[in-house]
């Protein structure tokens, strides 16, 4: 019985030095284009976006940024995501995400003549097809994600390019 | 940690997102009153009156401005109408002026008239519509002429606190030059709010007949009238939006452009006479049926009488009443 406890104590020590090893942090910098189309709020733009995220055992990764948007007046976001990336160099992603947009867009008025809320929530999916890294950082390109938000809204999104740096 | 703060920032954002009431309306039964002195059939008999007066008038030159689908330049007319539209507004009783703003081949004919105010004479609410139409314009712009002209009759019988200004402003379809030029020449000064109407009597009640606009959802049935504003003007769209939603007057949305309106996705919604006046900070409230996003006749010989919706643009009418002694303040 100490044997067994012993063994799994080492084994135990031995799986976190490891996984020490592969959490990783990372910051980015992100050029996007926005468009969320609902029956009481459009906002769209391009703009630019920072970030963090950490990347768990090689494979598992989150990550959180705040985005501006311009064209329909001054968009922001907010968004969190989390999901699996291949390992090695081509490293694409897939990953679920929730946002926060708030700011300027085109308001539907409700019935009674009430504005919209200037703020809409959304869930939806993300793919980074070209995603490359090594053990600096990584760059990709062509990122497209899709979801659905408030006032029945569609909104689709486009990171032209991503780069990030691991520390 | 980070991530945690994150989602407090994104759980106290939704904790403030909620929606802004429309402001409660005073002296609501005037209101009421004067939009229900509007006379339906009055307004489509104008339609058909000043149709025929432009199918029958010779075009305007169209030098320096070669033709277009959405622009057949060789078929614009506003002479006679000019003089109609003088004549409409003195057999009310009205002072009306043509004010002649501009040099040839283009000068542009304006015709005003005012209703004094009783408390507040020197604020101006400006009632604007654009006189020129290709072809006969009935929905483009015949309708909204009409409707200035019959809430100017109404308008002969009530009091009100704001001085109302009439305006049939020349030359919108080479590109708002006749609004331009008034606002230019400093005959604007002194307005507090407008009301622009740019077609308003065109309506559909088949499914997809109102398209998105410049990628802003809409109804997809074009049974509404659009009320547009920018941030100058959202109190009075919240106002007229709820006016109607209780008084059942006619079918409106409700739209905000961001910020003064200007921007490049809602630019747009700026296509009439109050565009310039988005730019100048001045409160323009903009009525349409939506244009070429929904009336398929629009800037076609097919524009014609027959083709609009005659209660619904006596409804669209009596709204913009309605908008009228709102904004211009009716006494009880």
């Amino acid at each position: 019985m100490k044997r067994i406890v012993l063994i799994s104590v080492l084994f135990y020590i031995t799986s976190a030095a490891h996984s020490q090893k592969t959490v990783a942090w990372n910051s980015y910098l992100q050029q996007n284009g926005l468009y969320y189309s609902s029956l009481n709020m459009t906002m769209a733009g391009a703009g630019i976006g920072a970030g963090l995220g950490i990347t768990f055992h090689e494979n598992l990764l989150a990550q959180a940024d705040l985005n501006i948007y311009w064209i329909n007046g001054n968009a922001f976001s907010a968004q969190f995501s989390a999901g699996y990336k291949k390992k090695g160099t081509w490293s694409p992603a897939l990953l679920v995400n929730t946002s926060v947009l708030w700011g300027s867009g085109t308001e539907i008025l409700l019935d009674d003549g009430s504005r919209p809320a200037d703020i809409v929530n959304s869930v939806g999916l993300e793919i980074a097809p070209l995603r490359f890294e090594n053990e600096k950082g990584y760059v990709s390109a062509l990122e497209l994600g899709y979801g659905i938000g408030r006032y029945q809204g569609k909104y689709i999104e486009i990171t032209i390019l991503k780069t990030g740096i691991k520390f | 940690m980070k991530i945690k703060s994150l989602y407090f920032l994104i759980g106290l954002g939704l904790l403030f997102s909620c929606t802004k009431e429309a402001p409660i309306i005073e002296n609501k039964e005037s209101i009421l009153s004067f939009s229900g002195s509007i006379e339906k059939s009055g307004v489509y008999q104008w339609v058909e009156q000043l149709y025929d007066i432009h199918i029958n008038d010779t075009p305007l030159s169209n030098e320096g401005y070669p033709p277009g689908e959405l622009f057949p330049s060789g078929h614009l007319t506003r002479s006679a109408v000019v003089g109609a539209v003088a004549g409409a507004l003195s057999d009310m009783g009205y002072k009306a002026d043509t004010i002649q703003l501009g040099n040839e081949p283009h000068i542009a004919y304006n015709v005003v008239a005012e209703q004094k105010g009783a408390l507040f004479p020197e604020e101006v609410v400006l009632v604007a519509c654009h006189l020129d139409a290709f072809y006969g314009g009935a929905d483009d712009n015949t309708s909204a002429v009409a409707a200035m002209l019959e809430i100017a009759r109404a308008a002969r019988s009530f009091s009100f606190a704001r001085t109302i200004r009439f305006a049939a402003f020349d030359l919108e379809e080479l590109g708002s030059v006749g609004s331009t030029r008034y606002i230019e020449a400093g005959y604007a000064s002194d307005v507090s709010c407008a009301i622009v109407m740019d077609l308003i009597g065109y309506s559909s009640a088949e499914p997809d007949s109102q398209k998105d606009i410049f990628g802003v959802t809409t109804p997809d049935t074009g049974d509404f009238i659009f009320v547009v504003g920018n941030r100058n003007s959202s109190d009075a769209i919240q106002s007229i939006i709820s006016l109607d939603h209780t008084a059942s007057i006619s079918k409106s949305v409700g739209v905000i452009a961001p910020g003064d309106g200007t921007y490049f996705m809602s630019s747009v919604f700026m296509r009439s006479d109050h565009g310039l006046m988005w730019y100048k900070g001045i409160p323009a409230i903009f009525f349409t049926d939506g244009a070429n996003y929904r009336n398929p006749n629009y800037h076609k010989i097919s524009d014609k009488p027959e083709t609009l919706n005659k209660d619904f643009l006596g409804n669209n009418t009596k709204l913009v009443a309605a908008a009228v002694a709102l904004l211009a303040e009716i006494q009880p």
